[in-house]
């Protein structure tokens, strides 16, 4: 039987209206929402998942944020410890290993990757992302997933793929995949 | 003989003489730039200690390079390809710029040797407890967001060794790092460093080293793009660049300056090419004679002999501005004769002071000005005579064209020079308390710009100034790694609690074998080892049989060969070693270099306990202070011996107490006008000021000789006067070229010279004596 060609014209003019009266939402919009807050503070649930471990190591703890480059994670349970991100140094406290020990990113590629994946887009950074990551939006508005591909061999080599889930300019849940297998899931909320 | 035998006699020495001396040059002389033999000699092991590390150590190899002129993306593109274009030439040991991946060989390095370089190789380490200590830390580690870090060294190093060591490695300060890369805080400047293979004092490979970064970089290059260079190797070549050019200009300006003056007064060209004839022979004599003696000549030696023996340029000025019309010059030499001899005696034997001093760059400065004067005297006295035809002097000048009354000696205004001393002596009182210079970086020839970009360039990249060490010094280098050990908890206390910012170690990278031994003893057999991880791991989550990788290392470490000096051979690690550790002539040093001290009372008094073993804390910025002030010191006393040896010189030629007197005076009266007026200006002196001082004296007493000379017939002041305004003119000339240098040195030596020359003459024709009447 030959199908009405009326039809498919008829869905395609309707998907036609349906993107004109669509406004746009890509990257540089998800971006110039969070650029517009300029702290946050959330709780999370983080749960790494390793070849090299029997069970998933999970930690819960709080995690906040300054514009333009301050990233501070306190991990509450089942230990304590502080990690400090400003600027270029990062500062690891924990009583139980006495000392603070205090880190550049610079000398810690993929580090500094990883942590750019989060700070910069809580800072709406899109130029800061795009330099270590190909930046992909995926979702409406209201339901958005952001995935991140890493760009230079140096993070290639230890992450290969972020994604970011989230709701307006609020992000609920990270995901990021390591070379390694490890796979690593924080979900943020205060619950 | 007769007495045209003699002469002709003297002219045949004099030809061989010359070419001995050419064929001596040519063949054997070797020209060094080494700066170290115009540094200070030590008096002190903390003084040979800094000489050496100013010559040689890790501070005076570092290169420091900028690249500027470009976006971010593509300066550090640029230097990425540099730092990779300077690791391929091996002309340099490290070479850093922030790239971590830089590190990498060192890294596998220190991973393998873990088990014998780390402190952390301790027995209770390996119990159960601590291991399980370790591996909660390294499971909390594992969930911080460096967790990737030690992630995949964790199976084979789950106490964490190689954390511990690469710590130090890769510096937890260091400049901002923008795309990867070391950059100054506004993103503009891309920032390296490159520590050469070339020792500092190596002024030819310094360079060599600063031309292969310029060219590389010019392969690589972005538009726009430029590069800034510094260091100390590097500042030492641009000073002697400096010093060569400004010389070298100074030499050809007043070389026409000259020429012109003498031209103006003979009216023929001929005397004034003879007149060379003796500056140069004394400076190819003397050049040859220092060759001899020393084995070598020094750069900047030759550069500063061709200023001392420019006084050697007057001596045929006096010769000739003297003889009179239709006299034979032979019957002028004779007539002159026993006031040259004294001239030339008494400059050549002042420079008896500098020949004594312990400072081997003045010692050969010394030597060659007493031969090259001396000769030039004689190839003025005996030769010139003989090779200057009767007919070329016919048209010279025979009296001053603008005699006026202040050149006629014996003014009655003589008062006026006992004023003008009398003035100098309260303003020299005034700074007495400021008279001396001794900072060593002023007696540094570095241009101004050079040293402000270097300290620019090492404020970006943090850098800091080295200035504190330890030296630990012992007959062998076991026992020296042992000593420098047991410094190293005061020196991690001394960290921890902030009086310095950080150390370095050669220990660290080659610990001592008794060291080594305990760290061996320390590790557990596989049984052991296996049975206590087992018991470690229960209730952590880490999965069984992960560190399979770690039991099989350690049991490899406990049965490696220990690590050797040679360890590191083929990684930047290797040239920081042998900085670190080295053979010495009185056995074996290992520095430790202290970074930003911030407490030296807190780590002199730590150091107290270790004061007795060996173990000396040097002040670099001290010690050089107290090496310049020493050998200023020793330059003073033997100045003032060299003046003694010209007065005693003085009164054995002239056998008139008075007399002595009347020419000393107006020597020693320009030298004291000199040094009043430099302290005037706000100069504070410095040794070189007081070579420049010798020379005054020296050229000083040669005014005074003749103006106090009792001419012999009829209308010889006027001749005399002559010539010294003519001698007086071109050393005035010479020393303005050299006061207008960009050189500081060349600059002091130069004003102090025209200065003294200007004073010399005025006091030496006030005070001279009266001639008697119907002379003038």
């Amino acid at each position: 039987m030959r199908a009405d060609p009326r039809w498919p014209a008829a869905l395609l003019l309707l998907a036609a209206f349906r993107l004109a009266a669509a406004e746009e939402f890509g990257p540089a919009q998800l971006m110039q929402a969070f650029a517009a807050i300029p702290e946050a503070q959330t709780r999370f649930i983080e749960v790494r998942r390793s070849d090299m471990l029997r069970a998933p190591l999970e930690l819960k703890g709080k995690l906040l944020y300054q514009r333009p480059d301050r990233l501070e994670r306190h991990v509450l349970s089942p230990y304590q410890e502080v990690t400090r991100i400003d600027g270029d140094r990062v500062t690891i406290e924990n009583p139980a290993r006495g000392e603070p020990r205090t880190y550049s990113l610079a000398a810690l590629p993929a580090a500094l990757a990883l942590v750019e994946g989060l700070r910069a887009t809580l800072a709406g950074d899109l130029a800061a992302l795009e330099r270590h990551y190909r930046v992909s939006l995926a979702g409406s508005r209201e339901a958005w997933t952001l995935s991140l591909v890493p760009r230079t061999p140096a993070v290639a080599g230890a992450v290969s793929s972020i994604q970011l889930t989230g709701s307006a300019a609020r992000l609920t849940r990270v995901e990021i995949e390591e070379t390694t297998g490890d796979r690593i899931t924080t979900v943020f909320g205060d619950r | 003989m007769s007495v045209n035998g003699r002469a002709r006699m003297a002219v045949a020495i004099w030809l061989a003489a010359l070419l001995a001396s050419g064929y001596w040059i040519a063949r054997h002389t070797s020209v060094t730039t080494d700066l170290g033999a115009f540094l200070p000699p030590a008096a002190t092991r903390a003084q040979e200690i800094l000489v050496d590390q100013l010559r040689s150590g890790v501070a005076s190899r570092l290169l420091l390079i900028g690249i500027d002129g470009a976006d971010e993306a593509a300066l550090a593109k640029a230097s990425s390809e540099l730092a990779q274009r300077l690791d391929a030439s091996g002309a340099f040991g490290t070479v850093v710029n922030g790239e971590p991946q830089r590190l990498a060989p060192e890294r596998d390095r220190l991973f393998g040797l873990r088990y014998a370089l780390s402190s952390g190789v301790r027995p209770e380490r390996f119990t159960a407890e601590g291991l399980r200590a370790a591996l909660r830390e390294e499971l909390e580690l594992l969930g911080s967001p460096l967790g990737m870090l030690s992630r995949r060294t964790l199976p084979a190093d789950p106490t964490g060794e190689l954390r511990r060591l690469a710590a130090p490695l890769a510096g937890a300060a260091g400049p901002m790092s923008r795309q990867g890369v070391w950059m100054s805080l506004d993103g503009k400047r891309a920032l390296l460093a490159a520590q050469t293979l070339a020792p500092g004092f190596d002024l030819d490979a310094q360079e060599r080293a600063a031309d292969l970064v310029r060219s590389l970089f010019a392969g690589i290059a972005p538009p726009g793009a430029v590069l800034q260079l510094a260091g100390p190797g590097l500042a030492g070549a641009a000073a002697r660049a400096a010093i060569e050019r400004d010389a070298r200009r100074a030499t050809l300006t007043s070389l026409l300056g000259v020429v012109l003056l003498l031209v103006a007064a003979y009216r023929s060209v001929l005397p004034v090419l003879l007149s060379g004839l003796p500056a140069l022979s004394g400076m190819a004599i003397g050049v040859a004679v220092v060759s001899l003696w020393f084995g070598q000549v020094h750069g900047i030696t030759l550069g500063f002999a061709a200023i001392l023996i420019g006084e050697a340029v007057d001596y045929p000025t006096y010769l000739y501005a003297h003889a009179a019309r239709g006299e034979a010059l032979a019957q002028t030499a004779r007539r002159i004769g026993p006031t040259l001899r004294l001239a030339v005696l008494t400059t050549s034997f002042g420079a008896i002071a500098m020949l004594l001093s312990t400072f081997r760059g003045l010692a050969q400065l010394g030597l060659l000005t007493m031969v090259g004067v001396a000769v030039a005297g004689l190839v003025t006295w005996l030769v010139l005579p003989v090779l200057t035809p009767a007919r070329a002097l016919e048209g010279k000048l025979m009296r001053l064209p603008f005699a006026g009354v202040a050149f006629v000696p014996g003014s009655p205004h003589r008062w006026l020079a006992a004023l003008l001393v009398a003035a100098a002596l309260p303003v020299i009182a005034a700074h007495s308390g400021r008279l001396w210079d001794d900072d060593l970086a002023n007696l540094s020839p570095v241009p101004e710009p050079a040293k402000a970009l270097d300290a620019e360039l090492r404020g970006q990249l943090g850098a800091p100034d080295l200035r504190h060490l330890l030296a630990v010094v012992a007959p062998e280098r076991e026992a020296v790694l042992q000593k420098s050990e047991a410094l190293q908890p005061l020196l991690e206390r001394a960290v921890a609690d902030g009086w310095i910012g950080g150390y370095e170690l050669a220990a660290r990278y080659l610990p001592s074998r008794r060291t080594q031994e305990a760290r061996r003893a320390a590790l557990p057999d596989r049984a052991t080892l296996a049975a206590r991880l087992a018991q470690a791991q229960r209730g952590l989550p880490f999965r069984d049989g992960l560190f399979a990788p770690f039991l099989a290392d350690v049991e490899q470490a406990r049965n490696a060969p220990p690590v050797a000096a040679d360890a590191w051979h083929g990684t930047a690690l290797a040239s920081r070693l042998d900085a670190l550790l080295a053979p010495g002539a009185k056995g074996w040093v290992a520095f430790v270099p202290i970074s930003s001290l911030r407490d030296a009372k807190m780590l002199g008094a730590a150091l107290q306990v270790h004061a007795d073993e060996g173990v000396l804390h040097i002040d670099l910025k001290r010690e050089a202070d107290a090496l310049v002030a020493g050998y200023r010191a020793e330059s003073l006393r033997l100045v003032l011996f060299g003046l003694l040896c010209i007065a005693a010189l003085l009164y054995a030629g002239l056998r008139d107490l008075a007399l002595t007197l009347r020419v000393l005076a107006p020597a020693l009266g320009a030298a004291l006008l000199c040094v009043a007026t430099l302290l005037a200006a706000g100069v504070r002196l410095s040794v070189l000021h007081l070579v420049a001082l010798l020379l005054v004296v020296g050229v000083g007493l040669n005014y005074a000789l003749f103006f106090n000379r009792r001419p012999a017939a009829e209308g010889e002041s006027a001749l005399t006067r002559l010539s010294l305004v003519v001698a007086g003119l071109a050393s005035l000339c010479a020393a303005l070229t050299l006061a207008a240098g960009s050189t500081p040195v060349l600059r002091a030596i130069g004003a102090t010279f025209a200065l003294g020359t200007v004073y010399g003459f005025l006091l030496s024709a006030l005070l001279a004596r009266r001639p008697p009447p119907g002379a003038v």
